[in-house]
């Protein structure tokens, strides 16, 4: 009963937004190794932008974050991270389809699409780690 | 007051992210005045910095879900405490 209360006074606070927090997908372990694989490729391959080396690890980075945008999709009640992982893969995307035409990628555009691929997926791996157990 | 002064002034903004998003975009301009990057690759980097803009806005709506969460199971305890 006092549980009941407990609930309803939280839904009479602010109704749908709290609903959607208590419902919330919980923390999820291979969601959040997806982040962190993704992270930690960037940090692999930044040293070698510029290089021949450079195109396999792109093509890596893109799976990576097609298998997290797809894995996350279809958690119910998982809409922050689907948009976080929808837009990453969108700005992961960009960088392999340069790798995949004819013109030579810049070491300068490279260094700076993988800084910004690192500083998004790290915004999302400390925020997915925060998510309830 | 031209570009570079404002981005700048927002380089010492107090708000982290607003800040955070003026040194990258200033990074870019410097890139593209000295030609390290291309037209289409400095667009396509701006469009990227609205997209880390949206995962930001993502990122707190979850950090205040999974707050609203947490408070609502402790007073959940709480009250089977009582």
């Amino acid at each position: 009963m006092k549980k009941v209360l407990v609930l309803g006074m939280a839904f009479a606070l602010s109704g749908c937004a709290i609903y959607d927090a208590i419902t919330m997908a919980k923390f999820d372990n291979h969601e959040y190794a997806l982040v962190n694989d993704i992270r930690s490729s960037v940090v692999v391959a930044r040293p070698r932008c510029g290089t021949s080396e450079e195109k396999p690890l792109v093509q890596q980075l893109y799976v990576q974050s097609l298998t997290l945008k797809n894995y996350s999709q279809y958690i119910p009640k998982n809409n922050p991270t689907i948009k976080m992982t929808s837009e990453l893969h969108e700005i992961i995307q960009g960088l392999h389809d340069k790798y995949q035409g004819q013109e030579p990628v810049s070491a300068a555009y490279c260094n700076l699409k993988l800084n910004l691929i690192e500083k998004n997926a790290e915004v999302m791996q400390r925020s997915i780690g925060g998510k309830p157990r | 007051m031209n570009l570079d002064q404002l981005l700048r002034e927002l380089n010492d903004h107090p708000d982290d992210a607003v800040a955070n998003w003026a040194a990258d975009a200033h990074e870019l301009q410097t890139q593209l005045k000295s030609n390290a990057i291309s037209l289409a690759e400095y667009k396509e980097l701006l469009q990227d910095l609205l997209r880390g803009q949206e995962i930001i806005k993502s990122a707190n709506d979850l950090d205040t879900q999974s707050a609203i969460n947490q408070a609502t199971h402790g007073l959940l305890a709480l009250a089977s405490l009582a």
